[in-house]
């Protein structure tokens, strides 16, 4: 599969970064999505995933919902030509320069109105996530409000499935991800409930901790 | 907050205190026009003969009256809607601006007429459109200091909002009928502020020609004015009491205290309108309205929910015709209810016109760059350098 545009930089910091895009482009971008921004002045590529989707309102989108039907081609001009953009934000996790991926935050964040895509090309998405060092990046987002345990059930489920159902992989993300939260209890036991309820085919079990 | 509002405190009280007397004041006034409106609700022999009288004793260059258009309606009528057509077309625009200022680094000012092209009866997204136009002394010397005052400026988007709605339809006179343009101001334009009487009927003219290419394309235009302070009816009803003790030939030219719309709220319901009325303006600011047929009507609307009386004006050779007065009204409550108090198009041209201040300090900050560029000595003047300091909030800065 091809990676897709999603949408442009907002804004974007170190850590990580905001992606706007329409009504129209929210068919794709999910949580826990892996995405990049490639900048148009040729710097460093930057990974992210995908940690929160809001859609904002205004004073006439409230006022729009009491009415009793709004039509059609009303919610169309909302969505359509409404400068209301949905906004997603990114934890950085990685960027890669010269051909080399380097898991960590990257040296220069992008700039406004850099293109963000979707990573869908499988060979890419192998490249990435062969490593697992960026898991801790996630795991220390906890402070920033990030629900890092969604985020990873949410992560791993989709990556295991672009992998082709790479089962070993997704084990050893989850030994990682163990051996990271040994000392969290309260946020290994139901990550690793969640994974299990996601991904039924993999013996995710509280056993692994032993 | 640099206003010591503890020294208005008690001079909002008094604006209290004065509102609620005038209330008080002019609730016996509005009961009497009230009375009026219902005796004289059907008495169209009356109506005509009064009204014909008052060519006669009042200066018709002050005389400010309408007559129902038909005798099908009673002047104390509130008509409920009917159902509107499945499908129709609404164009509408609106304009916005910003006013040049001698505290300027450059004198300029920008025009922005946006509008929105709906189509009901269709899942599809409304067309938007907006067409900026920078405005500053030109090198072919036509353009002067005359042309940079606030009443030019307004002149002229006003010029700009009425033509581009004209294109519009015109460009758009094959879409879904009924095709309906709809300002929100009033359709019988007068350019307010401007002494000299050549460039008065210049505006008016060019106004009333765009009006009549929108005939042409067989569109209809409305003009939708929310809480409008005319008193063309109460003149009317004072008109009426020709031949009575009440009859005051004086209240004839004078401007009412009250406005139609106080006696509207009283009589319509919502997603009601009043009867038709036709202008009676027999001064020469008309003449030109009614040498290219573009004659006025007018009727009063309630909107639901929470908006307040509209007037809406319409060409009265549409206003003629009692289906399209019917569908227009129609039409226009199916707007109104989208957002329970005015017309969605309107909310929307006026949204997409709008100049918001960010915009107007970027386009400053362009035309700043771009005269740098050039090596043109760029600085505002040392009262707005220092009214720029002092508003522009505080910030904190940290290390």
């Amino acid at each position: 599969m091809q990676n897709i545009e999603i949408g442009r930089i907002l804004r974007a910091a170190t850590q990580g970064f905001a992606v706007g895009c329409r009504a129209t482009q929210l068919d794709l971008p999910a949580f826990g999505a892996l995405v990049k921004v490639t900048p148009l002045n040729g710097q460093e590529t930057i990974y992210g995933l995908i940690y929160n989707i809001n859609v904002d309102d205004d004073p006439l989108v409230q006022r729009l919902v009491l009415a009793e039907s709004p039509k059609p081609a009303v919610i169309e001009d909302q969505r359509q030509n409404r400068i209301l953009p949905i906004e997603m934000s990114v934890i950085a996790i990685g960027y890669e320069r010269d051909g080399i991926i380097r898991q960590g935050f990257p040296p220069r964040p992008p700039l406004n109105l850099d293109p963000v895509v979707m990573v869908l090309d499988q060979d890419e998405i192998a490249r990435f996530t062969d490593k697992l060092s960026y898991l801790r990046l996630i795991l220390r987002a906890a402070n920033e409000n990030v629900p890092v345990d969604q985020l990873l059930v949410a992560h791993i489920r989709d990556v295991y499935r672009l992998r082709g159902d790479d089962a070993a992989w997704a084990l050893r993300v989850i030994e990682e991800v163990i051996e990271l939260l040994r000392a969290n209890y309260e946020t290994l036991m139901p990550t690793l409930e969640a994974l299990n309820d996601a991904l039924p085919e993999l013996p995710v079990s509280a056993e692994m901790i032993e | 907050m640099s206003v010591e509002f503890e020294r208005v405190i008690d001079q909002v009280r008094a604006l209290g205190d004065s509102a609620e007397k005038r209330r008080d004041a002019s609730a016996h006034q509005l009961d009497d026009l009230l009375d009026k409106l219902n005796r004289y609700a059907t008495a169209w022999s009356h109506i005509d003969l009064s009204l014909e009288k008052a060519v006669s004793i009042v200066d018709q260059q002050k005389y400010r009256a309408a007559r129902p258009l038909t005798q099908t309606e009673p002047l104390n009528a509130g008509i409920a809607p009917a159902p509107p057509p499945p499908q129709a077309t609404f164009i509408s625009v609106d304009g916005s601006q910003t006013m040049p200022s001698r505290h300027q680094s450059y004198p300029y000012f920008l025009i922005n007429i946006g509008g929105i092209i709906y189509e009901r009866g269709t899942d599809q997204a409304p067309e938007i459109f907006s067409d900026p136009q920078l405005y500053f002394h030109g090198d072919d010397e036509e353009t002067d200091d005359k042309d940079f005052t606030a009443v030019a400026v307004t002149v002229l988007r006003d010029m700009g909002e009425i033509e581009l709605l004209a294109r519009t339809v015109w460009e758009n006179r094959t879409a879904t009928t009924p095709l309906l343009a709809i300002l929100d101001q009033r359709l019988q334009y007068w350019p307010i502020g401007v002494q000299d009487s050549v460039a008065q009927q210049d505006a008016v003219k060019r106004w009333v020609e765009a009006m009549a290419i929108m005939q042409q394309c067989g569109a209809w235009l409305a003009g939708y004015i929310e809480r409008p302070e005319t008193g063309a009816i109460i003149t009317l009803l004072y008109t009426l009491d020709m031949g009575t003790q009440d009859f005051k030939p004086e209240r004839l030219i004078e401007r009412p205290q009250m406005s139609d719309a106080a006696i509207f709220r009283r009589v319509l319901q919502p997603g009601e309108r009043s009867c038709v009325f036709e202008i009676v303006n027999n001064s020469t600011n008309y003449s030109k309205f009614q040498e290219k047929n573009q004659e006025i009507c007018f009727f009063y609307y309630c909107p639901p929910g929470l908006g307040d009386i509209a007037r809406v004006d319409v060409p009265k050779w549409a206003a003629q015709q009692p289906e399209v007065i019917a569908q227009i009204h129609a039409l226009l409550d199916d707007q109104c209810s989208q957002l329970g108090s005015y017309p969605y198009i309107l909310t929307r041209a006026d949204e997409v016109a709008v100049v918001r201040g960010d915009d107007r300090d970027y386009l400053d900050r362009l035309v700043q760059s771009e005269l740098q560029r050039r090596g043109l000595t760029v600085q505002d003047t040392g009262k707005q350098i220092g009214k720029n300091l002092t508003r522009s909030g505080k910030k904190r800065f940290s290390m």
